[in-house]
């Protein structure tokens, strides 16, 4: 597919948008500054659950954001409707609001940097989704569905398979113009065991999570290899005592990690949590502009990135939703917090360097900030040395629940399969492992960081923030870690 | 910009909703009720036999404003109008949804495109054991009366009463409307205009009170008095006097409950 083609067509996304974007300027209100995004996106799913094809869908999205700003006041309008005429009534609306934005505005729209260069992006794919037939997609499910029965006391199984096509275009009154294109995919599968009132899940083949890429991201996720396992855990979860109630050592494997990071590291360094953007809805945030710098976020081997380059994983791009080109910068350097989550507007009003994160969840919606790739950088433990340091302890994989703060900092979360250790070695299976902390802490017994062998990229597709709310992709990418001296407990 | 009446069989007003179609004559306008149903029609009217289509409609024409200290953070509009199609055949279904560009002939075609892969589709899939739909036809209409102010003018009232306090939140409002259609005949349509106001009033300390308020019309009487019943209470939280604000909360569900037989949506946090 060649760089910024719409799937499924030979047209480049600029031809395109072409007559719409003629249309938008014959159209366009004489401001300071506009910006046109122009959003496509189409999303297919597959899905066998108890052996059944469930009715395929095809998801399209197609409309313009619009953002007009003029005087020290900004405004936005989206539609759907592209004909000249619905164009012509999008930014009437806008205009409408540039006047009580500018009078009531919380900051000058006229100090936000404007994007100053044009570019493209596409993701990398091998083996795009139409290499497989419908046919031989559907059989794999049923495969997979097939492997996922491993007894009787499975109640429920179920595999999918999606994927996820967006063309973005970005053009500016300055002349700016950005082309990205993503593919993702989205794969998964899940079982349910039941014994009397005992009932527990295990999922894999990248379930909750989804890659940039095509068909060959889903070797990596054990999709659909890892299906049999998965049924034969969520069996032997069952019978395996529970976690015990105890304050020890936690190894927590990457698809676990992947939540860590991302509530009690993510939410928290977001500009606009700790502006007060989101006091009435997302929460508020435990870090305070003045740490950055100087406060000790974590041990001296926690590293985190927000790296918009690894190449599968899911919000790697070239620039964010308003145009600022994106780069790999440290967020967390040995265990000092260094910058926030912040896009251009945040940067601006709180006066502290950030990242590319202005992100909108389609065209419907105003970019805010958001994570993207967010990631703890690889240390130097094989696995087994991970293991070998831990005198007791338990290891956990999987999230199966979080709970934590408005303010993202006191937190316990859960896991669908733990496994105890003692004296260096893994031990047997406990069910209903879960583990509780408080951020501005946690991250300070952080004891052994894995190696690249134990290096995975995550992510989630569905991370919840905005008013209007915004459903977004985030990755995650991680190795194992070992954290000292945690409050640990099971399901009693 | 011409909105057309629309002529509803339950009530009756003006359809603030409007569709564009470029292929037409200038001037040329369908209300969106109407937009659909001569979609539906043309689409169902194309069906081969055997076939059976299910179409949903969602459209939403509304404005929105975030506030953060009881300043603009973001204003905006949104104006989103989808179809969803359910193609069934054999004891087979497939489905697809798709954006409505406002023009008729471009939305058609699109539809058409989609109905097209989905026939292909379904002879590959296996009968649903599940598949199950509505047979009998019940059609309906509602359109609501537009009683909203313009959302600058709302912002405004809002912005005045709360001079000098950590307001946050969010205003939204307009229209939401749905329909339903199938190749059996039934049509449905719905439409409301509503606002919804969900605010909290920051204090010292990381103390606030939550409130909000929602409804089909605007009565600008209605938040100063909830905005300084809240100031009052995030006072109590200020002082630390938690005691008093249950007392008074408790006091104030009872008297709701006496009056109108419900509890006002309000609650404290720290």
């Amino acid at each position: 597919m060649q760089p910024g083609s719409l799937p499924g067509t030979d047209r480049t996304m600029k031809q395109e948008w072409q007559p719409v974007i003629d249309a938008f300027k014959t159209v366009v209100p004489n401001v300071d500054f506009w910006s046109l995004r122009l959003v496509s996106e189409e999303t297919e799913t597959l899905r066998v659950r108890a052996g059944v094809v469930q009715p395929p869908s095809l998801a399209q999205s197609r409309g313009v954001h619009i953002t007009l700003m003029d005087r020290g006041g900004c405004a936005y309008a989206a539609t759907s409707a592209l004909t000249r005429e619905g164009l012509q009534a999008a930014c009437d609306q806008a205009l409408l609001w540039l006047e009580p934005s500018r009078r009531h505005a919380l900051f000058d729209a006229q100090q936000l940097p404007r994007p100053q260069r044009s570019g493209s992006y596409t993701s990398t794919v091998t083996v795009p989704w139409e290499a497989s037939s419908l046919t031989e997609k559907l059989e794999l499910l049923q495969e997979i569905n097939r492997m996922l029965q491993a007894g009787d006391c499975i109640v429920d199984r179920q595999a999918c398979l999606s994927r996820c096509d967006t063309g973005a275009l970005l053009l500016s009154s300055d002349g700016v113009t950005i082309e990205q294109t993503f593919h993702h995919i989205i794969p998964g599968y899940a079982a349910v065991a039941n014994r009397g009132s005992q009932t527990q899940m295990r999922s894999g083949g990248g379930w909750g999570s989804a890659r940039q890429g095509g068909l060959e991201q889903l070797e990596d996720f054990g999709f659909p290899d890892g299906a049999r396992q998965v049924a034969e855990e969520a069996i032997a979860l069952l019978e395996a005592p529970e976690c015990p109630e105890t304050r020890a050592d936690l190894l927590l494997m990457p698809s676990q990690m992947m939540l860590q990071i991302h509530e009690s590291i993510g939410h928290p360094l977001e500009l606009d949590r700790i502006l007060g953007d989101e006091r009435n809805y997302a929460g508020t945030s435990f870090v305070s502009a003045d740490m950055f710098g100087s406060y000790r976020y974590g041990s001296p081997l926690l590293n985190v990135t927000f790296d918009p380059g690894v190449t599968q994983e899911m919000a790697s791009y070239a620039f964010d939703d308003e145009g600022t080109p994106a780069e790999r910068s440290f967020l967390i350097r040995d265990g000092i917090l260094q910058r926030p989550l912040g896009g251009a507007a945040s940067q601006t009003r709180g006066g502290l360097p950030g990242v590319a994160n202005a992100r909108a969840c389609s065209w419907n919606r105003p970019a805010i900030d958001r994570m993207a790739n967010l990631n703890l950088e690889p240390g130097d433990s094989s696995f087994d040395e991970l293991v070998g340091s831990i005198e007791y302890g338990v290891l956990m994989d999987a999230n199966r629940s979080w709970s934590i703060d408005d303010s993202r900092n006191k937190f316990q979360f859960g896991c669908e399969l733990g496994r105890l250790i003692k004296d260096g070695e893994l031990r047997g299976l406990v069910r209903n492992p879960n583990y509780r902390g408080i951020s501005a802490t946690f991250w300070r017994s952080l004891a052994a960081v894995g190696d690249k062998r134990s290096f995975e990229v995550w992510g989630t597709p569905s991370c919840g923030k905005g008013e209007p709310n915004q459903m977004i992709h985030v990755g995650h990418a991680s190795p194992a870690c070992v954290f000292r001296n945690v409050d640990i407990f099971g399901g009693d | 910009m011409i909105s057309l009446s629309f002529r509803g069989g339950i009530n009756t007003r003006v359809l603030r909703l409007t569709i564009w179609n470029c292929d037409q004559p200038a001037g040329s306008e369908l209300a969106m009720e109407t937009y659909f149903r001569e979609l539906s029609d043309t689409l169902c009217a194309g069906l081969a036999d055997g076939e059976v289509l299910l179409l949903n409609y969602q459209g939403e024409t509304s404005d929105f404003a975030r506030l953060n200290h009881n300043r603009i953070r973001q204003a905006g509009h949104v104006h989103h109008q989808a179809l969803e199609l359910d193609l069934v055949r054999d004891g087979r279904e497939s489905g697809a949804s798709m954006p409505l560009c406002g023009s008729l002939d471009a939305d058609l075609a699109q539809a058409r495109t989609l109905l097209d892969r989905l026939r292909t589709q379904l002879p590959l899939l296996p009968g649903d054991p599940h598949l199950n739909y509505a047979t009998e036809v019940h059609d309906s209409i509602h359109c609501g009366e537009d009683r909203l102010p313009e959302p600058g003018a709302a912002l405004e009232t809002l912005m005045e009463a709360a001079r000098g306090l950590d307001l946050v939140g969010i205003w939204a409002g307009g229209e939401q409307s749905r329909g339903f259609a199938n190749s059996l005949g039934q049509r449905n349509w719905h439409a409301v205009d509503s606002f919804n106001f969900d605010w909290s009033l920051h204090g010292e300390g990381g103390r606030a009170v939550k409130s909000g308020s929602a409804g089909f019309a605007w009565d600008p009487a209605v938040f100063p008095a909830r905005l300084e019943a809240a100031a009052g209470e995030l006072a109590l939280l200020e002082n630390g006097d938690e005691k008093a604000l249950v007392l008074q909360n408790l006091t104030d569900a009872l008297d709701a409950l006496e009056t109108s037989g419900s509890v006002p949506a309000s609650k404290s946090a720290q």
